[in-house]
């Protein structure tokens, strides 16, 4: 099975990933000869619809609602590594537009 | 003991030695240093080297020591994978996308390193997010292998398996999600070892495909690969994936004799795509086996063969899409924001210019697989696929012990030969993906020579029989000493 341009910069699109012309060329024939191996899978029949899970114990990691006490040095590690800060807080471009 | 002998310890050994006080980790650490200054700017196996917070980890271990306060790893060099998050250490997947990234916490294997005394002596090149064979998509660097340089390590834990063979460190920690330890390990003349999956916790490893990702040893011999599993498996609960069950002394399992196991041989992964130089040595080490007492069967697995690897890239670039749909240039790692004018045109531009070609592949595929139209053509087949996969492992292992197989259709190859090529170098997966898709354990040991470069040997056993395959992989070992041959150090001095 191939994939066409315009199916590149859909799914491009739905992967937030900008993409020149030239990768979208690029991108149609490499992905198109790795579909192509994907051809054995298409005579199987879908029986059961439950994802298989590998873990015989699978549960929902929570935990108790509780101040666990995390230095405030934890905080501004974590902070450092955003690309833009402002008081605090984590800086982002606008979302709104300003009417 | 000169520089040079510390240097070729083992884990066991170096235990040994550092209990006896015959050594000290400091000299242990300062000697590997070396090593990674001497030779490491043309190997290129590490993306960060630690040497203060390594000889600082050291002195401590030598005091743990003198107190008697001794555990598996205490005062033991070891390299971890950059996808392995080591707090205030940069973990970097070797990707620009995180080139300046340091986690705030350490990964729940890194904790157990650490209270066992293990040191930190640097992080390991790998391709980029664990996506590749050849440790060529590594944004840094290509890492060479120390059997010839012009030739790749594997990967995607190239980093680490290089490091291994060229003794820069003592053990190094991987992960495995298609073959990434175990491949490498072929390739390298190591022992690697993906674990049954959920018997080590993958708090912390940097997700790539969650249903299939392992973090496991890769080590010079199997007595080591059992002392490092010893130290990092068991139940996490930050892990919805960790088995939750007592962990025995895999060390136990270490065993001469063979007798009564029964051993599976597949014909179809002996097939025409696999060298003849890498047959000849597997059949060889096959023998060998049969002569330590075990019984070898040949049998089919057409299932897998047929199926395994369109499963793995569909499954696998699939999660990899949702993965890696955090990374936005927003909360962490690299931003193109300053190039861009709004919030959208940065998300788009961060991931154009963040992520390798290798990795915008897999994201692609995976997003084309799990959209609207192809989501039954494509995942859902795979699914049903995987479940027929785990099925035939199901019935061989009623009769059978363990299946053995070469770990890599070829040895190392040369840099640059399949790097243009992505569908030539996905095969060198296919052995090595079967075990994933089931969520079983799997070993790679040296087992001879083809053209002068290392052959690996795959030993694949059912969940949570990493005993029979300690057990295999020790009685070879043992009577074969391939994992003694060492690559001629000389030729790698700068």
């Amino acid at each position: 099975m191939s994939i066409n341009e315009d199916e590149i910069i859909h799914i491009a699109e739905l992967a937030r990933i900008g993409m020149s012309d030239d990768d979208v060329k690029s991108m149609q024939v490499e992905m198109s000869n790795i579909l192509e191996h994907f051809e054995v899978l298409k005579d199987i029949i879908v029986n059961k619809k439950e994802p298989l899970t590998l873990s015989d114990d699978l549960h929902s990691v929570t935990r108790e609602d509780l101040d666990i006490n995390k230095s405030s040095s934890t905080n501004d590690l974590m902070l450092s590594n955003a690309p833009d800060l402002q008081e605090g807080f984590i800086k982002i471009q606008s979302v709104f537009e300003l009417q | 003991m000169s520089n040079s002998d510390l240097t070729e310890l083992t884990a066991s050994r170096a235990r040994v030695l550092l209990d006896k006080r015959e050594i000290s980790s400091v000299d242990l650490t300062k000697a590997l240093l070396n090593k990674i200054s001497d030779i490491d700017n043309s190997i290129k196996s590490f993306v960060t080297v630690t040497s203060d917070l390594a000889i600082k980890q050291a002195e401590k271990a030598d005091k743990r020591i003198k107190e008697n306060k001794i555990d598996g790893l205490t005062g033991i060099p070891v390299q971890i994978k950059d996808n392995i998050c080591t707090s205030g250490v940069k973990t970097t997947c070797s990707s620009k996308m995180l080139e300046n990234f340091v986690p705030p916490y350490n990964a729940t294997i890194v904790d157990k390193l650490y209270d066992s005394g293990a040191i930190l002596l640097g992080k390991g090149n790998l391709d980029e997010f664990a996506m590749g064979s050849s440790t060529e998509n590594s944004y840094f660097y290509p890492t060479k292998n120390p059997w010839d340089m012009m030739r790749v390590p594997g990967g995607s834990s190239g980093g680490p398996a290089a490091s291994v063979s060229s003794n820069q460190v003592i053990a190094s920690l991987g992960s495995d999600t298609g073959g990434s330890i175990r491949q490498p390990a072929s390739l390298c003349g190591v022992v690697g070892l993906k674990p049954t999956y959920g018997l080590v916790s993958r708090y912390g490893l940097i997700a790539f495909a969650s249903s299939l990702d392992q973090i496991g040893p890769i080590t010079k011999d199997v007595t080591d690969s059992a002392l490092l599993l010893n130290t990092i498996s068991g139940y996490d609960s930050k892990d919805a994936t960790s088995i939750n069950l007592k962990i025995p002394d895999y060390c136990k399992y270490l065993k001469e004799d063979l007798s009564g196991m029964k051993i599976a041989i597949p014909k179809d992964y002996f097939g025409d795509d696999i060298d003849s130089g890498v047959k000849k040595v597997v059949y060889e080490a096959i023998e060998v086996l049969k002569n330590l007492g075990a019984s070898i069967e040949e049998i089919s697995l057409s299932v897998m063969q047929q199926f395994a690897l369109a499963v793995y890239y569909i499954i696998a670039p699939s999660e990899a899409s949702a993965n890696l749909s955090r990374y936005d240039g927003v909360k962490y790692g690299f931003s193109d924001r300053l190039n861009s004018e709004d919030l959208m045109e940065t998300l788009y531009k961060t991931r154009q210019n963040g992520f390798g070609s290798e990795v915008k592949r897999r994201i692609m595929l995976g997003t084309y697989a799990l959209s609207s139209g192809y989501y039954d053509a494509y995942y859902l087949k795979a699914q049903e696929a995987k479940r027929m996969i785990k099925s035939e492992y199901e019935d061989t292992f009623k009769k059978y012990d363990a299946i053995i197989t070469p770990t890599s259709p070829t040895v190392a190859f040369k840099i640059g030969e399949k790097s243009s090529n992505p569908v030539q170098m996905y095969l060198n997966d296919v052995l090595t993906i079967p075990a994933n898709i089931a969520g079983i354990p799997a070993i790679s040991i040296p087992s001879g020579f083809s053209e002068g470069l290392p052959v690996g040997m795959q030993i694949i056993s059912s969940r949570l029989r990493e005993d029979t395959i300690f057990n295999i992989a020790y009685a070879y070992e043992r009577a074969t000493n391939w994992n003694k041959f060492k690559p001629n150090f000389d030729k790698l001095k700068v």
